[in-house]
């Protein structure tokens, strides 16, 4: 019945309101579009920003694998030996600080070296107090480790976890 | 007349019925047309400053790629052993790619830092990129020279550091170098390179080699 009744209504009481109504559409329509295009930019810009991230990670993990002083007794091998020398809290402090010298503050990262079967594993960080949580952007490089002295080699992955620069 | 003898009488529910009555809407039809209006110019407004926005943007994402395709090239030149590396030379306008800023990019790097900036109806928009390797925005005989004049050897493998300047007051003293930022001309090339900088341990028979990467022109 009131169906009925606003159907046939002819006194055009809603009459003025129709031009409300239909801002009013446009208006939420435009705050939608605006909302997903907003959206839309920060995933993307978190996206590349998390790509340059991983770029420098996968620099910094190319030159960890090469870095001469952590070379067993082949180019293409990571002594665990050295290893042990510089995780934290590092044996060897003058080796320890060798490694991070030609790294600029704002590299912010650790190196966290394992084997594969998970029996070994260590943790290269530039402080021995340092946080290891946050926005981190990992890179890996499959490597050879060493292991003592009788040249025992097993697979393993360097891994270097960069902590998300808090200026850019 | 009608209307104001309503008026006279009015108690709330008569007024109420009296406006609903009233078929001339002509309070609905201002109402409307001034909310219209309104939101008219703020929708208008919104466009402009997102067409605004956008190109804003635009030059932000481009100088955003201009600064790490620099700080890329400084940090490959870190990233490669010192017996490998030769001089690396960059361009910045290499084949037209930054055509829309024309020769009107600023470029400057510190020890630090690369910050490329551009300029545009009194506007700045500008990107900053952090470098991973250490960095000196010197040439090698500049470095050299500093070093001669605070330690009184150029830390070359012929003239290490004396160990009794000790390795913090070294690294100090190249950490306050980098800290001087310096403007890049972006239409000449970039000169980078790695260098080594020795100096004597405590026992004096080994020498321990410290990595910086220099940029200059």
């Amino acid at each position: 019945m009131s169906t009925s009744l606003f159907i046939s209504d002819e006194k055009a009481f809603m009459e003025p309101h129709n031009d409300i109504i239909s801002t009013a559409m446009i208006v939420i329509g435009f705050v939608i579009f605006a909302a997903i295009l907003s959206k839309t930019y920060l995933t993307y810009d978190d996206n590349s920003l998390s790509l340059e991230n991983y770029r420098q990670a996968a620099l910094i993990a190319n030159d960890v694998v090469g870095y001469p002083a952590i070379q067993g007794s082949r180019q293409d091998l990571i002594s665990a030996y050295a290893l042990d020398s510089i995780t934290m809290p590092a044996a060897d402090r003058e080796m320890h600080s060798d490694f991070f010298q030609r790294f600029s503050s704002n590299a912010d990262f650790f190196v966290d070296v394992r084997t594969d079967d998970g029996s070994h594993a260590w943790i290269i960080d530039r402080y021995e107090a340092s946080s290891h949580d946050g926005d981190i952007i990992a890179a890996s490089v499959p490597v050879v480790i060493e292991l003592g002295n009788n040249a025992r080699c097993v697979p393993g992955t360097v891994t270097v976890r960069l902590r998300k620069n808090k200026w850019i | 007349m009608k209307i104001k003898l309503c008026l006279q009488k009015s108690t709330p529910r008569k007024y109420l019925f009296h406006f609903i009555a009233d078929d001339r809407a002509w309070i609905d039809l201002l109402l409307s047309k001034v909310a219209l209006i309104f939101v008219s110019i703020i929708i208008l407004a919104a466009l402009y400053h997102l067409a605004a926005d956008a190109g804003r943007m635009n030059h932000d994402r481009q100088l955003d790629l201009i600064a790490q395709d620099f700080c890329s090239a400084i940090n490959s030149a870190g990233k490669s052993s010192y017996e490998t590396a030769g001089g690396n030379i960059y361009f910045f306008d290499a084949y037209n790619k930054y055509g829309n800023f024309g020769s009107g990019i600023n470029a400057s790097v510190s020890g630090e830092y690369v910050s490329v900036s551009f300029e545009e109806n009194g506007r700045r928009y500008g990107s900053v990129k952090p470098l991973m390797y250490k960095t000196l925005p010197l040439s090698e005989d500049e470095v050299r020279g500093e070093l001669m004049g605070a330690f009184s050897a150029n830390g070359n493998i012929s003239q290490p550091i004396p160990a009794f300047y000790g390795y913090t007051a070294v690294t100090e003293f190249l950490a306050a170098l980098g800290t001087k930022e310096e403007n890049l001309n972006t239409s000449m090339e970039v000169h980078i390179e790695k260098t080594l900088i020795y100096i004597h341990n405590l026992n004096g028979t080994e020498v321990k080699e410290l990595e910086y990467i220099l940029v200059h022109q």
